[in-house]
């Protein structure tokens, strides 16, 4: 019941993959709702780019249609935590990954809405940032409403990029 | 409401990057992308849709009107205004959805603009069938 920061820093985007196909392994960074009544919600989302070349980038941040076999546990360089110091422990805390031994499959339904993060991963900047009442939300832990996170569409040219999240569960 | 102070936003600052540009949409596909190109800074309002919660970037080039809901007197995306021509449609806000849900008497899934509420006991079922 507190606002979160999830990072990961110096991540690979990799070149990329469709909807309504595994994200990868890596690369990605993902949310999942710590129980299946457990809303979050997602205020902003920012990506900066480290490239050394060029590095054209379509990123999104998505709903997943199907959910990731064993996430890894979060280890530095990523990081999730609270960003009030006196923020109690989590009953239920969610998932949040960058690794998993199969990664979740990005939703291919049109009637999902996501947000366009595309951006020059050669020194380019990107940052969604919600009004009040307009953050993106998600509800519970299972596919397509329980998950969603931040990947590379197909036709991304790979690039080193760091990024955060910050989103508060209910 | 739209256009207004009260929207999100994404902002895009490829001002010391080679940037984004039509070109590069065009030769990867990637439709709907708004090009941001070498030395720009832009920002582009994004609103929530209040049916399904998901966030919609605003393209600026859009004519067609956006839509709306009344009974919620919000904007909602262009996927859940379909929804409310359905047959079988409830109108049901994301707010009203999450309520439900969090009363653990039900589990939800599907698609956001048609969620499936799952009852967990059978005599919702009797209510709510």
């Amino acid at each position: 019941m507190a606002k979160r920061i999830f990072a990961t820093m110096a991540a690979t985007s990799g070149s990329g993959t469709a909807d309504n196909a595994t994200v990868g392994t890596s690369g990605f960074m993902a949310i999942k709702g710590g129980s299946s009544t457990q809303l979050i919600d997602i205020f902003e989302i920012l990506v900066s780019g480290f490239a050394t070349s060029s590095a054209p980038a379509l990123g999104v941040w998505a709903r997943m249609s199907t959910l990731e076999t064993t996430p890894t546990t979060l280890a530095t360089p990523g990081s999730d935590g609270p960003m009030h110091p006196s923020t109690a422990a989590l009953a239920a805390a969610p998932v949040t990954f960058i690794a998993a031994a199969t990664g979740p499959t990005r939703s291919n339904a049109a009637s999902d809405g996501r947000i366009n993060l595309g951006l020059n991963l050669f020194g380019g900047i990107i940052r969604w940032q919600a009004a009040p009442t307009q953050q993106f939300s998600q509800l519970g832990n299972t596919a397509q409403l329980g998950e969603s996170g931040l990947s590379f569409f197909t036709g991304t040219t790979s690039g080193s990029y760091s990024a955060h999240v910050i989103y508060e569960p209910y | 409401m739209i256009g207004s102070k009260q929207d999100g936003a994404v902002i895009v600052d490829h001002s010391a990057s080679p940037g984004i540009s039509e070109k590069d949409i065009d030769e990867r596909g990637w439709r709907g992308m708004i090009p941001v190109p070498e030395g720009r800074k832009q920002e582009i309002p994004t609103l929530v849709c209040w049916h399904c919660a998901s966030t919609v970037v605003l393209n600026p080039f859009r004519k067609r009107e956006r839509a709306y809901c009344p009974s919620c007197d919000r904007y909602i995306c262009d996927t859940c205004k379909a929804a409310t021509t359905q047959p079988n449609y409830v109108h049901r806000s994301w707010r009203e959805l999450v309520d439900l849900v969090q009363t653990g008497r039900f589990t939800v899934s599907g698609p956001p603009s048609s969620p499936i509420l799952t009852p967990t006991s059978a005599s919702e079922v009797i209510q709510h069938g």
